[in-house]
């Protein structure tokens, strides 16, 4: 196992790594059909990160999409009397990315809590997330938030649709000026404009960070919100990766899916979010279900950067054969192959191949000491 | 290495002067060449020149950490990133402009020229106006006085520009001016430098 291992790119050994590490938590592996119903997404666009949806007709003529998203079809999935489920999944799903004109297939593993409520699920739940980019590279940050407070706080303030709409926008850029200017017609009390200001100037600490949100909570939600962060926070320190953790009310899920613990994990050298998680008990509630609901995905297509085989050479050795020594290739391959070699059979270099070494079928055995194979 | 993505042209100068006053400057910036980027591998900075909308992609992106850039562009093409400061400088507004005296044809889509899609379309949107684009890149002003658009969205500094084409402006959109922005993923990893960066900038405003 050791020498497949040796030979597995990153890449591929990451899957392999995660599903060992979520089924060792207790985790099933959940394995789903590509399609479902079109409606299904139609009626939760707004859960999906970028809404197109790619869709054919089935043979029955209904219109099908291919999976934009698995989340959805856990929620629509988990029976009522279902109060208690841990999965993990690793599908492809179908999206439109920002700059391409084509749907792309991208691979995403992840876990879901079913049943999952505050306290320990939630601490087990983010110390997998912490496991998963620890895994990935030890280089990592966890941003958390939670998104009863920006809720809270909004209601406090009540701006109407447009201004929410612009204050959102501005917060999820750490926009100070442009927060500003999208209350700037409501009339705010002294603290709830504290309030706004403290959410872009949080200091690095986790716990001071909270400290500061703690004190400028306008009603019980905001206060609940920041005890339950902390909770979450001081799990995180027992654990070993609270230095990993920032927390940052810019960022902002839509509220009429995720209720709680949000957070966005990045890693060292990555632009963007790779892992995205938090509590979504609101999903469920749309599908008539009563749970709370826990769970992060990781996006395989932001770690190609990472995981590309970065390798100088594509293969050990490229072992050339002729006509003569034809009939003796197989068996010298076979012994390079036996030593530990990565080994390529060609009667000519091929184009664009990088190899370490380059030998014919003569010079491999002579250097297995004369011996004919 | 910290790279700073700044926009070629006047916002791009003043950016560099701000910077080199909070102790970031580069010689070798100051010289007169063609050159785009400027690296001093000692101090760990990197400047790229880029072109003015392009700094918020450099940014997005992650191949410059921090950028300057201004908020037209941000709000035009909505990148993933931070916006943490504002520097003070590049004022300006989008704004919808007519040949003087221009009268608006409700019986028909009105015919909009703009370098800001993005923009134009929400403006007309949130007033309940159908539109149709025409998208320029540069000498917008042109468009109305020859009859290929009905009206403009365009940066408007002073208005000198328009007066001199004998336009005016019908409506304000929204202010805009030069912003610190960061990648967010360096901001993870970066954030004791560019939070330091960011309150020199603010107290040398």
């Amino acid at each position: 196992l050791k020498d497949i291992a040796k030979q597995m790119s990153k890449e591929e050994k990451l899957p392999v790594q995660l599903k060992a590490l979520y089924r060792s938590y207790g985790y099933q592996y959940y394995r789903m059909s590509s399609f479902e119903p079109y409606d299904l997404y139609r009626e939760n666009k707004n859960f999906l990160v970028n809404q197109s949806v790619l869709t054919f007709t089935d043979l029955d003529g209904r219109l099908m999409a291919l999976k934009p998203d698995i989340t959805i079809s856990i929620a629509k999935d988990t029976r009522e009397d279902e109060t208690c489920k841990k999965l993990f999944y690793s599908e492809h799903v179908f999206r439109r990315l920002p700059g391409i004109s084509q749907f792309t297939e991208i691979k995403q593993m992840g876990l879901e809590y079913i049943g999952g409520g505050s306290g320990y699920p939630e601490e087990e739940v983010l110390s997998l997330a912490a496991a998963t980019l620890e895994t990935i590279s030890p280089d990592y940050s966890l941003e958390i938030s939670h998104m009863g407070y920006i809720s809270a706080l909004l209601e406090q303030i009540s701006p109407d649709a447009a201004a929410k709409e612009q204050f959102i926008s501005a917060l999820s850029r750490k926009s100070a000026v442009d927060m500003e200017l999208a209350v700037g017609s409501i009339s705010l009390t002294n603290v709830q404009r504290m309030a706004l200001k403290v959410l872009t100037e949080l200091p690095r600490d986790p716990m001071e960070a909270l400290g500061a949100l703690e004190q400028v909570c306008l009603d019980d939600a905001m206060a609940a919100a920041v005890k339950e962060l902390s909770v979450v926070v001081e799990a995180a320190m027992r654990k070993g990766f609270g230095n990993r953790i920032n927390i940052e009310p810019s960022l902002l899920y839509d509220e009429e899916y995720y209720n709680g613990l949000v957070f966005q994990g990045y890693i060292k050298g990555l632009p963007r979010t790779v892992l995205s998680g938090g509590r979504y008990d609101k999903l469920l509630q749309r599908f008539g279900k009563k749970q709370p609901a826990l769970g992060f995905a990781l996006y395989f297509n932001e770690l190609t950067e990472l995981t590309a085989a970065k390798k100088e050479h594509d293969v050990d050795i490229l072992l050339l054969y002729d006509d003569a020594s034809q009939s003796r290739a197989g068996a010298a391959a076979d012994r390079l192959v036996a030593e530990g070699n990565i080994v390529r059979v060609e009667r000519q270099v091929p184009e664009g191949l990088r190899a370490k070494s380059i030998i014919t079928v003569e010079e491999a055995e002579k250097e297995f000491g004369g011996a004919q194979c | 290495m910290l790279n700073i993505a700044l926009p070629t042209g006047r916002m791009g100068e003043k950016a560099y002067k701000s910077f080199a006053a909070i102790g970031y400057g580069l010689p070798q910036m100051e010289e007169q060449n063609r050159k785009l980027v400027f690296a001093d591998e000692e101090r760990g900075i990197r400047y790229m020149l880029v072109k003015p909308s392009d700094v918020v992609r450099y940014v997005e992106y992650g191949a410059a950490d921090i950028g300057v850039a201004g908020r037209d562009t941000i709000l035009e093409s909505c990148p993933d990133i931070y916006d943490l400061l504002d520097l003070g400088f590049g004022n300006c507004r989008f704004a919808q402009a007519a040949p003087r005296g221009w009268h608006d044809d409700l019986s028909r889509p009105l015919r909009v020229a703009t370098t800001y899609p993005k923009v134009a379309k929400e403006f007309f949107m949130s007033q309940g106006r159908q539109i149709e684009i025409i998208i320029l890149h540069g000498s917008v002003e042109l468009a109305p006085l020859i009859g290929l658009a009905d009206v403009i969205v365009d940066i408007v500094e002073s208005g000198a520009t328009l007066r001199e084409n004998d336009m005016e402006v019908v409506a304000e959109i929204a202010p805009s001016s030069a912003r610190l922005i960061a990648n967010k993923s360096s901001y993870q990893f970066n954030r004791d430098i560019i939070d330091e960066i960011k309150s020199k900038l603010e107290a040398a405003k």
